[in-house]
C-alpha cells in the first residue's frame, strides 16, 4: 500500500469512530429527555438510564480525538507558529507526532487495555443493583480513545511527509465534512 | 540528585510552557511532558509502575464516569445547532430591525445576541469570528465606525464564557468540585451587569457622537407589517429557549444535565419548525460539536496525566508552600493569582487555563480566608466568578488580548489593528469597573445563589 492510502486508511477508520460520536449525541439527548419525562409524569425514571446518559457522554467526548486531529481541530498556541516557514512546522508536527503524542498515548492504549481487559474478565458491573451490566464496554472507550487519536495523528505524520515531499497540497483536510465519504 | 528531585516540579512546568510556544496543539505537549516527566520520575524511583498503570482509572473517573461534564456536549451541541440552522443570524436580523430608532441599535444588537447565545459562544475564537462574519461587514457598511465596531463586537464575543449556561463554567464547576448549578447562578448577575453597562455605553455614545453610529434606514411598508411576528418567531422563540434552560437551573427544577439535554432538543425543533433542519445541517452540527467536544477533552486528557505526574513529583507540595511561604496574606494571594490569571490570558485561551492551570492552582483558593469580606464556604464561587470575569477582560486588553486577533483575522480589510485597539480600550475600562465592583462587593455575586440554594 502506498503511504497516501494508509493515510487516508486510518483517516477513515477515526471518522468513522467520530461519526458514531455524532450519531451518540442524538440519542444522549433523547435520554436525558426520555429519564426527566418518565421521571416526572410515569415514575419510570431509572438508575440505568442515569448510567447510560454517562456511558454515553464518555463515548462522545473521547472518541473524536483522531478526527479531530486529521481536520486540526485541536487548539494551538500560534503567536509564534504562525511566523514560522511552512516546511519548519510539518517537520515540527512530525516531531511532536512522533516523540510527543505516540509515547504518552501508547502507554493510556495499553494500561487502558488492561483496565478494561480486567473488567471483561471479571464480569463486572455496576455498583448498584439496578445499574448497567457489562462495564467494560464503556472502560473500552479509555483505550479507543488513545487508539483513534494514535490513528489520526499518524494519519497527519504521513500527509506531513508526504507534502515535505511535494506529493500532496495539504496534511490536513479542514474543510472535509463528517459525511463526506 | 536530591536538588533534580525538588526542582522536577518547576522544570516539568517550564518545559509545558516552552513547549505550548512551539505551536503544536496544546494536548499533545501534555502529553509529551507527561511521558517525559513520569519517566524521569520512574527513573528516580519518585514514581512507580503501579502508579502509572493507575492512569485510564484517572480518566475514566475524570471524563467519563463523570456527572457534572454530561453537561459540556450537550450546551455545546445546542449552541451549534443554534448556529447552524441559522437561527442565530436571524436573531441577529431582527433584534437590529426592533432597536432601530435606538442610537447605536445594530452594536446593541450584537451584545444581545453574544448573551442571549452565550451556549453557541462558549469557545472565544469560535464566537468572536462568528460575530464578526454575521455583523462587521453590515455594520461597517451602515456607516458605524470601526472602532465602536470592533470594540462591541469582541466584547460580546467573550462575555459568553461568562454568561451560563457558559462550557467554561462547567469545567470550573468540576475542576473546583463545587455546586455547578450554584456557580451558573452566580456568574449570572456579574454577567448580566457586564452586558448591561455594555449596552449603556453604547447608546450614551451614540446619542452623544451620531456620526459613529448613523440610525439604520426607515423600514419598508412590508418589513413593517410582519415585524411583531418576525419578532415573535426570531427574537421570542431562542430566547424563550434559553429562558426554560436557565430559569430550570435557577428555580432548582433540573441539573445543568437536564436543562441542557432539553435545551439541545428545544433548539432543535426551533429550527425544525422553521424548516432549516436537514439531515445536511443536522450532519453539520454533529460535526461542528464533536470537533469542539474532541479539541475540549483532548485537552483534559492529556491534563489528567499531567496533572498526576505533578502531584506524584510534589508540584502541589510545592505551590501550596511557596504560597504561603511568601507571607502576603490572604489578600496578597488573591491579589496574585488575578494578575497571573490576566497575564496568562494574554496567551492562553480559557481551555488551557481552566483545565490545566486551575487544578494547579486550586488547592490555594481551598486554604484562601478573607475573614468577614467573603464566607469560607462561598469564598471558591466568588473566585470563580472573579476569575472568569478577570479572564474575559485579559481576552480583550491590548496589545495580547487574543480575542482580537481572531476579530482582525476574520474581518480582514474592513478593520485595522488600531482600530480594534482603540475601539476595544472603553469596554476594557468597564470591565475593570465590574471587576473591581465585585471584588469590593461580594453580595453582587453571592446573594441570588444564596437566597436559591
Amino acid at each position: 500500500m502506498t503511504m497516501i492510502a494508509i493515510a487516508n486508511f486510518l483517516e477513515r477508520i477515526c471518522t468513522y469512530a467520530a461519526r458514531f460520536a455524532g450519531i451518540l449525541l442524538v440519542i444522549l439527548m433523547l435520554t436525558i429527555v426520555y429519564d426527566i419525562v418518565g421521571r416526572q409524569f410515569f415514575n419510570t425514571g431509572s438508575v440505568a438510564l442515569q448510567e447510560l446518559q454517562w456511558h454515553l457522554h464518555g463515548a462522545i467526548a473521547l472518541l473524536g480525538f483522531g478526527y479531530a486531529y486529521t481536520r486540526d481541530a485541536h487548539v494551538r498556541i500560534d503567536i509564534l507558529h504562525e511566523n514560522f516557514p511552512h516546511r519548519l512546522k510539518l517537520k515540527l508536527e512530525f516531531l511532536g507526532i512522533v516523540f510527543l503524542l505516540t509515547p504518552f498515548f501508547l502507554v493510556l492504549l495499553w494500561t487502558g487495555f488492561d483496565f478494561a481487559h480486567r473488567s471483561f474478565v471479571r464480569g463486572e458491573v455496576s455498583p448498584s443493583d439496578l445499574g448497567l451490566h457489562h462495564r467494560w464496554i464503556v472502560k473500552s472507550v479509555v483505550p479507543l480513545s488513545a487508539l483513534f487519536a494514535l490513528l489520526g495523528a499518524w494519519s497527519v505524520a504521513l500527509r506531513a511527509i508526504l507534502v515535505l515531499r511535494g506529493q500532496l497540497q495539504l496534511a490536513y483536510r479542514k474543510e472535509d465534512g463528517l459525511w463526506k465519504s | 540528585m536530591e536538588i533534580l528531585i525538588a526542582l522536577l516540579p518547576v522544570l516539568m512546568f517550564a518545559a509545558l510552557i516552552i513547549g505550548m510556544f512551539s505551536g503544536l496543539p496544546v494536548a499533545i505537549v501534555l502529553a509529551g511532558v507527561t511521558f517525559l516527566f513520569g519517566a524521569i520520575a520512574m527513573a528516580l524511583g519518585e514514581m512507580n509502575l503501579i502508579q502509572a498503570a493507575i492512569l485510564p482509572n484517572r480518566v475514566f473517573g475524570g471524563s467519563i464516569q463523570n456527572q457534572v461534564l454530561i453537561a459540556a456536549p450537550m450546551f455545546i451541541f445546542m449552541g451549534v445547532l443554534l448556529e447552524k440552522s441559522r437561527l442565530a443570524e436571524d436573531l441577529l436580523v431582527t433584534t437590529q430591525k426592533l432597536l432601530r430608532h435606538v442610537p447605536g441599535g445594530l452594536a446593541l444588537a450584537v451584545t444581545v445576541l453574544g448573551t442571549i447565545l452565550a451556549a453557541a459562544t462558549g469557545i472565544i475564537g469560535a464566537s468572536v469570528v462568528m460575530l464578526t462574519v454575521l455583523a462587521l461587514p453590515t455594520m461597517i457598511d451602515r456607516g458605524y465606525s470601526p472602532e465602536l465596531a470592533g470594540g462591541t463586537i469582541v466584547s460580546a464575543g467573550t462575555l459568553g464564557i461568562l454568561i451560563p449556561p457558559s462550557v467554561m463554567l462547567i469545567f470550573m464547576g468540576d475542576i473546583l468540585t463545587i455546586n455547578l448549578a450554584k456557580l451558573f447562578v452566580a456568574a449570572l448577575v456579574p454577567g448580566l451587569l457586564l452586558a448591561v453597562i455594555y449596552m449603556i455605553y453604547i447608546v450614551s455614545r451614540s446619542a452623544l457622537d451620531p456620526s459613529i453610529a448613523p440610525r439604520a434606514p426607515a423600514l419598508s411598508v412590508e418589513e413593517k407589517k410582519g415585524l411583531w411576528m418576525e419578532a415573535l418567531i426570531s427574537f421570542g422563540s431562542p430566547l424563550f429557549l434559553i429562558i426554560v434552560v436557565l430559569g430550570s437551573i435557577l428555580g432548582g427544577y433540573a441539573t445543568p444535565t437536564e436543562a441542557a439535554g432539553v435545551g439541545a432538543l428545544g433548539a432543535l425543533l426551533l429550527g425544525w419548525f422553521r424548516g432549516r433542519i436537514s439531515y445536511s445541517v443536522l450532519g453539520d452540527a454533529m460535526d461542528g460539536s464533536i470537533r469542539t467536544i474532541a479539541m475540549l477533552f483532548f485537552i483534559f486528557v492529556a491534563a489528567t496525566g499531567f496533572a498526576y505526574v505533578f502531584r506524584a513529583v510534589g508540584g502541589e507540595h510545592l505551590i501550596v508552600g511557596t504560597a504561603l511561604s511568601l507571607n502576603m496574606g490572604d489578600w496578597g494571594i488573591l491579589a496574585v493569582l488575578m494578575l497571573m490569571i490576566f497575564a496568562l490570558g494574554f496567551f492562553f485561551d480559557w481551555i488551557e487555563i481552566t483545565l490545566i492551570m486551575l487544578p494547579i492552582v486550586s488547592p490555594i483558593v481551598g486554604l484562601m480566608d478573607l475573614g468577614d469580606h467573603v464566607q469560607r464556604s462561598d469564598l471558591i464561587y466568588w473566585f470563580a466568578v472573579l476569575m472568569a470575569v478577570n479572564l474575559q477582560t485579559s481576552f480583550l486588553t491590548p496589545p495580547f488580548g487574543f480575542a482580537l486577533f481572531y476579530l482582525k483575522g476574520a474581518g480582514g480589510d474592513l478593520i485595522s489593528m488600531k482600530q480594534i485597539y482603540r475601539g476595544v480600550v472603553p469596554f476594557v475600562l468597564l470591565q475593570l469597573l465590574i471587576l473591581s465592583l465585585i471584588i469590593w462587593q461580594p453580595w453582587l455575586v453571592l446573594w441570588l445563589p444564596n437566597s436559591i440554594y
